[in-house]
């Protein structure tokens, strides 16, 4: 690591950006194997519902009808759902929390501020873009489709830099 | 705050990463302590003191009363 703490982040070799880029030992521990259940079934519980909705071709005003597309009834899509949706966050707590457990105590304080503030962004971001789209009805329904997935990219976008810009401080 | 830590941990003739793997911290987090950029907890503090053997004070100087 450098001993120059006045250099700008664009003036890094790139060694030292991908040194700022890197995943700890605790990202490594969590996000291998462990993290497999938790992707799948929160792909799940969005791609179940998407893919079936596709596959009946229901119209656009009946999204809330996928069980029926699926021949289930709608209380019982309901409970699966929710025990998917419960078993899923049981699981990311008890991931995110073994993986709190092997972080330093300054990876801690900069995953814990970079989290925050990327959190903070990206409420913003999508309170923004619903504000965006109310003033455009006829993009309206296509803005809000896209909303969970712009909010997604922009707090992992926001994460990903505020964190190198931490550790920047921090660590160089 | 200011700290020792370089120098001790030249003395000892340990690398950033080998006194990372006997605080069992990242190598990058040792650099934030040494360099005074992020100041340690109790825990982190005591478990260097009880590495080169020096009471804490003798390790960490307090700035707090230093005038700006």
């Amino acid at each position: 690591m450098t001993e120059d703490t006045d250099k700008k982040i664009s003036e890094l070799s790139d060694q030292e950006i991908l040194d700022l880029t890197r995943m700890t030992e605790a990202d490594k521990w969590a996000n291998g194997w462990r993290a497999l259940p938790t992707i799948l079934s929160m792909l799940l519980l969005f791609l179940g519902p998407a893919c079936i909705h596709l596959g009946y071709r229901l119209g656009a005003d009946q999204w809330l009808s996928w069980p029926d597309g699926a021949g289930m009834r709608k209380y019982t899509a309901m409970i699966a759902y929710m025990g998917i949706a419960i078993a899923t966050s049981f699981h990311l707590r008890k991931l995110s929390r073994s993986m709190d457990e092997r972080l330093d105590e300054v990876e801690r304080h900069i995953e814990y501020k970079a989290t925050a503030a990327a959190g903070n962004e990206a409420i913003w971001y999508g309170m923004f873009m619903w504000g965006f789209a109310l003033w455009f009805p006829q993009y309206y329904q296509g803005i809000m489709a896209a909303l969970p997935l712009l909010i997604f990219f922009s707090f992992y976008f926001a994460y990903f830099g505020i964190r190198m810009k931490l550790r920047h401080e921090l660590e160089a | 705050m200011k700290n020792h830590i370089k120098i001790l941990r030249t003395e000892q003739g340990w690398s950033q990463a080998k006194l990372a793997e006997l605080l069992g911290v990242s190598r990058q987090s040792v650099n934030a302590v040494e360099t005074g950029k992020f100041d340690p907890s109790l825990p982190l503090a005591f478990a260097l003191a009880r590495l080169f053997e020096r009471p804490i004070e003798e390790i960490f100087i307090d700035t707090e009363g230093d005038p700006k």
